[in-house]
């Protein structure tokens, strides 16, 4: 099927997946609402959150074999939009998998979590999918208010407010800065589609505007992926928001908005680079040594992982920066690594936390590999894969990172990422170390395993593992999907002896 | 000085002394009303632009339906009473004078470097064309109506939101 925008009626069908989440999302809203709302209902709303994602992978596998007329449209039918959807619903399918467990045992039993987490998902594939300024700030909004009222969701615990608070403050303070660039952007270039404005856009003389319309958005989307110094709300919002909803903010949120921070820097201003260049290297330089010595003295299991996920956002932007096509291939294939592995780390945190989160502490996983075997041997196959070492998913794609960023010419870049990852190795094997070395403080009793959850943590491991030992298909995949996206590549390699 | 000019000069500095006075009065009643005498101001002034319908929303939607909703709130949470000004100290008034200078800047280096006026009777062509509501009308239902339906699906999310957030019995 050919899609040609210029008939507007065409954009349902180039949308079909989001359309069938909406659907399905106020569907589920409205079963909810005429239900007696006890547990079981909001179990089935689960259930049936997920059949919704299923439906809209199937629309999503649909998708790929059409194609478009032209490439200006304001939704971008490309590999890049179709592999980073597909991203989306299955991140968002393991989070629903993990949420059966927490939501019962700590009585978030409002079938609206399902819901809103659908709604959110729309907002993210609307994000990384749209070729247009307008649609990816409302994308932007309506995945941000989603999880806002998610973050905050468990109304009886002050912390939980605290951090739904914190980041509905800051989120809203980061999506002006947004909103005030794009307007930039738009007033030098006159147009919001992103493919026009790359030709409208003058990298040689360059207007003011423009410049404090990139600067502006390198700061919003600063905000949105918590890369430092716009980093401070994230520890706080990830260790007060429910542990489920920390694994979407921290795996599927930072996806999303990198996404779009990719698709807007490398697609529209990808002839601009030497222009953002400085600005994004002294963020990733930042990004990824602040996070990583903080980590060190972390004694929270939760907040450790917080200041991880950041570190990981500098990573990210280091190929972000290489802006080749390697670069957003190891992307890509980084996003996948990185969503399984902190899920699956987030999974196991809710449930050795126990009733009321209350073990969070690192001295609580003393002596678990002899009490419960199974749950430290997968908690340590996340961290190591989050450290990076072989052979598991995270040492494959920071080594694909670490090639895209040599290959792009950057030296002291890649340096600093291998310096970090040696550092950050100290805190995920510290907690190993506890785990295997230390005698048991306090017995932990039986922790609740709940089937689905099970099942999430097979297969986030089975996807850490298999990535790390047999990556060249995904990253054949994630290759593929980037293939045209940006011309910029040769140019940069040219520009740099 | 023709009529236009005239009225022009008249409903700017309406606006602009009724911006002052909102952002310097102590009860939050009176900032508010204020408030709404710029906005009648704001919208003469798309009265003189001709874009009649602009100025018809522009007192519906916010000197209307949005500045009653700012009396609502105040008046429910008691707020008509006089506070003392938000910004203490010197330090931060220094502060808060760069940043206006700062905007002022940008408002001067804007209108330097904004491209020139497109002609008028192109917006006069099409307001014969298409009339005051579908020169608003069809690039949004039509170009824009993706953003449309979104906005429509934010809009319910945050109506959702807000009950999760807010209803009493959990």
């Amino acid at each position: 099927m050919q899609i040609d925008f210029s008939n507007h009626l065409d954009y349902l069908w180039a949308l079909l997946p989001e359309t069938v989440l909406t659907a399905g999302a106020v569907l589920l809203l409205m079963y909810d609402g005429f239900s007696r709302r006890e547990p079981t209902d909001s179990r089935a709303v689960g259930w049936g959150g997920l059949v919704v994602l299923a439906a809209a992978v199937v629309a999503n596998i649909w998708l790929m074999g059409v194609e478009e007329l032209g490439a200006t449209g304001m939704v971008a039918l490309d590999g890049y939009r179709i592999f980073t959807n597909f991203l989306f619903l299955g991140a968002a399918a393991l989070v629903i998998f993990i949420s059966f467990d927490y939501t019962s045992r700590e009585g978030l039993t409002q079938g609206e979590f399902y819901a809103l987490l659908l709604f959110a998902v729309v907002g993210m594939m609307l994000l990384a999918g749209s070729r247009d300024l307008i649609l990816i700030f409302l994308g932007f909004e309506l995945m941000s208010v989603a999880v806002y009222v998610l973050v905050g969701f468990n109304r009886r615990d002050p912390r939980s407010a605290e951090a739904a608070l914190k980041y509905f403050l800051l989120g809203a303070f980061s999506s002006a800065f947004l909103l005030y660039g794009m307007a930039m952007l738009y007033g030098a270039s006159g147009t919001t589609n992103l493919a026009e404005m790359r030709g409208l856009l003058d990298g040689a003389s360059l207007s003011l505007i423009a410049m404090a319309g990139l600067a502006l958005l390198v700061i919003g989307f600063g905000f949105k992926v918590s890369a430092v110094p716009f980093h401070v709300w994230t520890p706080d919002a990830y260790e007060g928001a429910p542990t489920p909803v920390t694994a979407f903010l921290a795996a599927a949120i930072k996806a999303s908005a990198f996404a779009a921070f990719i698709r807007i820097f490398v697609v529209a201003l990808g002839d601009l680079h030497e222009y953002w260049e400085r600005l994004i290297w002294v963020l990733a330089a930042l990004t990824m040594i602040v996070p990583n010595l903080i980590a060190l003295v972390q004694d929270n299991i939760k907040r450790l992982l917080a200041y991880s996920s950041i570190a990981h956002a500098g990573y990210l932007l280091v190929a972000l920066i290489a802006a080749n096509e390697s670069g957003m291939a190891s992307f890509l294939f980084y996003l996948v690594a990185y969503t399984a592995m902190i899920v699956g780390a987030f999974a196991v945190v809710l449930v050795l936390a126990g009733k009321g989160d209350e073990r969070q502490r690192l001295s609580d996983y003393a002596g678990l590999g002899w009490t419960h075997p199974w749950a430290a041997a997968v908690l340590s196959i996340f961290l190591v894969s989050l450290a990076g070492l072989p052979p598991t998913a995270g040492f494959v794609g920071k080594f694909y990172i670490l090639r895209a960023a040599v290959e792009a010419g950057y030296i002291i870049l890649p340096v600093i990422l291998v310096v970090t990852t040696l550092i950050s190795y100290w805190y995920y094997l510290r907690v190993i170390v506890a785990m295997y070395m230390k005698p048991s403080v306090a017995d932990m009793g039986r922790v609740a395993w709940g089937g689905a959850l099970r099942v999430a943590l097979v297969v986030c491991a089975a996807i850490t593992i298999y990535l790390g030992i047999l990556p060249s298909w995904p990253l054949l995949k994630a290759r593929q999907s980037v293939e045209g996206l940006a011309p910029v590549a040769e140019q940069v390699a040219e520009a740099r002896p | 000085m023709d009529i236009s000019q005239l009225v022009f000069y008249t409903f700017a500095g309406l606006a602009v002394a009724s911006s002052v006075l909102m952002i310097t009065r102590r009860n939050p009643v009176y900032s508010v009303m204020y408030l709404v005498l710029t906005l009648f101001s704001v919208a003469a002034i798309f009265v003189l632009l001709e874009a009649h319908f602009l100025a018809a929303l522009q007192v519906v939607v916010y000197a209307g339906a949005i500045l009653v909703l700012f009396l609502f709130v105040i008046m429910l949470l008691n707020l008509g009473h006089e506070f003392d000004p938000d910004i203490r100290g010197k330090f931060w008034w220094v502060v808060g004078f760069g940043l206006g200078l700062v905007l002022f800047a940008e408002l001067f280096v804007l209108a330097r470097s904004v491209p020139e006026a497109p002609e008028s009777d192109l917006l006069a062509r099409l307001l014969a064309d298409q009339g005051a509501v579908g020169m608003v009308a069809e690039p949004l239902f039509e170009n824009y109506v993706i953003a449309v339906e979104v906005t429509g699906v934010l809009l319910l999310v945050a109506m959702v939101g807000s009950v999760v957030i807010a209803k009493r019995k959990v």
